[in-house]
């Protein structure tokens, strides 16, 4: 019984974790994105550079929000 | 990706591991998942398809035995030193709960690196050969996409990154092969029969390692140890350095770290999510699945290309980065001197 | 699944060996000479560049120097021609010249005969009229005696006979 418990528990942890976690990463790669878009419709010419810098901080983003969502596999497979 | 050929490739191996029985398609719905995810992990064995390859070599290194090689699995079970725990791990045969100090056994995912290596060194051959020929005439075919490449990494990724030129040009010939070798490793993931390489921890572990070693020694090298030491402290004032080194000394190690998880992954996320999809259509033992499911992994296949492409050129540009970082305004003026 | 998540040593130590293998290859066979290639020819297309630029500076001089002659070619042309119709106007210059006095001269000629005929027909007629005075004379001679009259009288009209 306990030991189901704690199954529900982490499962449960795992599964808001990582759906929290993809929130934020959404929001901030919507955002990044967004204003990259926007300030190379300003200055088109310098869109190669905004999209190489766009692309590392997405990458940036991401890897945290992976990260989380690596933490959260682990509490499903515990 | 492999899809229903893995599926059923899968679904032999498991259903007869150890018996080797060639056939058995059923498998109730709740292992379906299960089995298909593992397909992502190590084997010691290579399948294409139905057929089997062929067995991979087992060495093992052990404080008590020593070094020990076998031809394949069943040898090593024959030898008895070793055998198989039920969990599918190597254990001793006289104490079940002891595994191998090392496991240095010849996986599938290492097959897929020499895979990966022998192509890209065949065609970086051919291509050198061309060049030493003739290394006026425009590129062509292979030689071009290679050129290529090389171009970009180093035009794009090392020079701007990397503030002194002389340690970019000395780097360059790293960061072409680790984003070659990353690229054409996820590429073969989404071959199918193929083995994403880069969707293991411990392949992309070893990269970050030698992506570690890259920046600090190149950091060191170009500003010097002192100065090196001085960047731990993160420019603080000196009786900070109680807080400011473990803290560096920290992202020293998260930067590789994070390497490692990013492109971990991303190759596994998207795989993940492609077998999730058509092990649906065996979960649910419907067609109408299939009609969705199959349009929706197309488009995650072509996603994985991108991503594929995208995460070799992350590891690399983001290893440039740090290099950068890790050198930092300590060679300004060597940039200067160049302009 | 658990598998996933298992950072095999073995396996990392499988690719930094991998690893460094195919980066020690690549340096020896791929990147060395696809690098020295393109250097040889972002050299050769630079010396291409540096070439052709001064071969366009010498057409460049070479265009202005014809175009140099061309100019004095022209000018030599327009001289020559300039001179030779001097040349000719001098020519006809003198030819009217020649003309003018070649006519002038035929013209005093002509004046001169005249003059000369006039003269001598002055004197013819002067001879005439004497003799027509002689005539006269002795027909009044005939008629009167009066010497020193007549002689009056005929004096009166020599005096009288127009001069030309």
């Amino acid at each position: 019984m306990e030991q189901n418990l704690a199954k529900l528990g982490a499962y449960l942890a795992a599964g808001i974790g990582a759906g929290i976690s993809v929130i934020g990463a959404g929001l901030g790669i919507g955002k990044l994105a967004s204003s990259a878009l926007e300030s190379s419709a300003r200055q088109p010419e310098a869109s190669g550079d905004i999209r190489t810098t766009m692309i590392i901080a997405a990458a940036l983003i991401e890897g945290v929000a992976l990260f989380s969502c690596v933490i959260a596999m682990l509490l499903a497979i515990k | 990706m492999e899809a229903e050929a893995v599926m059923s490739n899968e679904v032999g191996q498991h259903e007869a591991q150890g018996a080797h029985s060639t056939h058995s398609t059923e498998i109730p719905p709740q292992e379906v998942f299960p089995v298909l995810l593992g397909t992502l992990g190590e084997h010691r064995e290579l399948n294409f398809f139905h057929y089997h390859i062929v067995d991979l070599p087992v060495i093992l290194y052990d404080k008590e035995y020593g070094f020990d090689i076998y031809s394949n699995i069943e040898k090593m079970k024959e030898s008895g030193k070793y055998v198989l725990s039920t969990t599918h791990k190597i254990v001793k045969a006289n104490k079940p709960e002891e595994t191998p100090t090392l496991d240095l056994s010849v996986t599938s995912l290492v097959c897929f690196q020499w895979l990966a290596m022998i192509i890209l060194l065949v065609a970086f051959f051919r291509a050198g050969r061309k060049y030493k020929k003739q290394p006026l005439k425009p590129p062509k075919g292979l030689q071009n996409v290679l050129e290529a490449i090389f171009v970009f990494i180093r035009d794009d990724v090392v020079l701007p990154n990397i503030p002194s030129r002389k340690a970019a040009y000395r780097l360059l010939p790293y960061f072409v092969s680790l984003f070659v070798f990353i690229l054409l490793m996820n590429l073969f993931g989404l071959i199918p029969g193929g083995h994403t390489a880069t969707g293991a921890l411990g392949t992309t572990a070893g990269l970050a390692l030698t992506a570690l070693f890259v920046i600090n020694g190149t950091a060191i090298r170009q500003i010097g140890l002192k100065n090196w030491l001085k960047h731990l402290l993160g420019g603080a004032p000196w009786y900070l350095f109680f807080i400011m080194v473990p803290i560096e000394i920290i992202s020293l190690f998260t930067k590789p770290f994070a390497l490692t998880v990013r492109l971990f992954a991303n190759m596994t996320a998207g795989h993940v999510v492609l077998l999730s999809l058509v092990g649906l259509i065996f979960y649910l033992k419907t067609f109408v699945m299939a009609a969705v499911a199959v349009p929706f992994s197309v488009f995650m296949y072509a996603l994985e290309l991108l991503v594929a492409f995208l995460q070799a050129f992350i590891f690399t540009i983001l290893t440039a980065v740090f290099t950068g970082l890790a050198i930092g305004e300590h060679s300004e003026h060597s940039h200067q001197i160049e302009h | 699944m658990d598998s996933l998540l298992n950072v095999n040593p073995g396996l990392m130590i499988w690719t930094i060996l991998n690893f460094l293998i195919f980066l020690f290859l690549l340096v020896k066979f791929g990147a060395k000479p696809i690098s020295n290639a393109l250097k040889a020819r972002e050299d050769y297309i630079q010396n291409n560049i540096q070439n052709a630029e001064k071969l366009n500076q010498e057409a460049q001089k070479l265009l202005a120097e014809t175009q140099q002659k061309l100019r004095d070619a022209q000018n030599e042309m327009m001289a020559i021609i300039q001179k030779g119709k001097q040349q000719a106007d001098e020519l006809i210059r003198r030819a009217t010249e020649e003309a003018e006095k070649v006519r002038k001269e035929k013209l005093d000629e002509a004046m001169r005969e005249i003059t000369r005929s006039k003269e001598s027909a002055l004197i013819e007629l002067k001879k005439e009229v004497a003799h027509l005075v002689v005539q006269a004379t002795e027909k009044l001679l005939k008629e009167k005696v009066d010497e020193k009259k007549d002689l009056e009288l005929i004096n009166q009209y020599i005096e009288q006979i127009p001069k030309n």
